[in-house]
């Protein structure tokens, strides 16, 4: 394969992953929305609202943080400085990998310790896991693809990164065409 | 640099106009001459029973927490008091019915009448559930605070380089 199709494979598979990344987002949304919904319908456990609080709340802050995260990947694409927006896209991706694992893992913990309507709590803190999973993956891709990138783009543009010539290929000179 | 200094105004004035619209629930109060009540003493087992009824004016369509104190009074002197707490839903301009059965251990002698004993309502406050600062809000409020201020970071910096970038391609 050459250079052109491994670019356009890469980019490809960037756009499937903000895809899934702006999709998971609105998912998150519409759940922080409607969290508080179970509680005004009935009467729930005060564990359960616990817990829906905790998605609430969690859920707005990573669509806070997912939406200048997608905003920097197209200032990548349009802006004239593509290294130094590739390199915010790439920590502001690490940024949100390491937001939901953090949550995934309080969350999880939070639940184990409650003692009433346990089976619900769980239930619905996986529910909330399925959305976080799924922009921790789309967002380590997109973190590999800019690192790769900015990586190349610093390596060509500085000539310090070039590769040294050798003494051989200093010395050897091309072949008279008399000989 | 005018144009980013109108940008800026407009998220700054946009955020404070959001979170006055989110700061803005109001509470609900109680409605006069709305109280009433039966107690019944029961002198063999030395307990007074107390079934509390009052109305709550509720303006806004949300879930409220009717918090409220019960006195409990046998010949003017104060026997007990209790702090309840009640959740109530409203549809907006509701007034909405609280009920509270009360139980007190108290035994004032054989021949007493329930009509020498009192309940009093006081302190009822009836605040939206919503609009009250939850255990997990911080999260909401950090992340929000740091994301809205790199994406209006992530703008200036984007027309700054692209400024930059057009000049250095005019020279």
């Amino acid at each position: 394969m050459d250079k052109k199709t491994v670019q356009t494979i890469m980019s490809v598979v960037l756009g499937i992953a903000a895809f899934v990344i702006v999709a998971a987002l609105v998912s998150l949304f519409f759940g922080a929305i409607l969290a508080e919904d179970p509680v005004e319908i009935s009467e729930t456990a005060e564990s359960v609202e616990k817990v829906l609080l905790y998605v609430k709340n969690s859920s707005i802050a990573v669509i806070c943080i997912g939406i200048p995260t997608v905003v920097c990947y197209f200032f990548t694409f349009f802006s004239k400085s593509k290294k130094a927006f590739g390199l915010i896209s790439a920590i502001l991706s690490l940024v949100l990998v390491e937001m939901c694992l953090g949550f995934i893992f309080d969350l999880r913990s939070i639940v184990l310790k409650l003692t009433d309507d346990v089976s619900t709590c769980y239930s619905l803190a996986t529910a909330f896991f399925t959305d976080l999973i799924e922009v921790l993956v789309s967002c380590l891709i997109s973190c590999a693809y800019f690192i790769v990138v900015t990586v190349c783009a610093f390596r060509t543009k500085n000539p310090a990164a070039q590769p040294v010539p050798t003494v051989e290929q200093t010395t050897v000179a091309p072949p008279a065409q008399g000989e | 640099m005018k144009k980013i200094k109108v940008f800026l105004a407009l998220i700054f004035s946009l955020a404070c106009m959001f979170s006055l619209v989110a700061c803005g629930g109001r509470d609900g109060y109680f409605v006069d001459d709305s109280a009433n009540g039966d107690i019944t003493y029961y002198s063999s087992l030395g307990r007074v029973s107390a079934s509390v009824e009052f109305q709550v004016y509720l303006p806004e369509a949300s879930m409220y927490e009717v918090s409220y104190t019960l006195k409990l009074y046998y010949l003017d002197s104060l026997i007990n008091t209790e702090t309840f707490t009640s959740s109530a839903k409203s549809k907006g301009n509701e007034i909405v019915d609280i009920s509270k059965y009360w139980s007190v251990d108290y035994y004032a002698g054989s021949n007493v009448s329930s009509y020498y004993f009192e309940v009093q309502v006081s302190n009822i406050t009836a605040k939206t559930k919503s609009s009250g600062l939850s255990e997990y809000s911080g999260f909401a409020i950090g992340f929000g605070v740091v994301g809205g201020l790199t994406l209006v970071g992530l703008i200036v910096l984007f027309i700054i380089l692209n400024k930059k970038g057009d000049k250095a391609q005019a020279e």
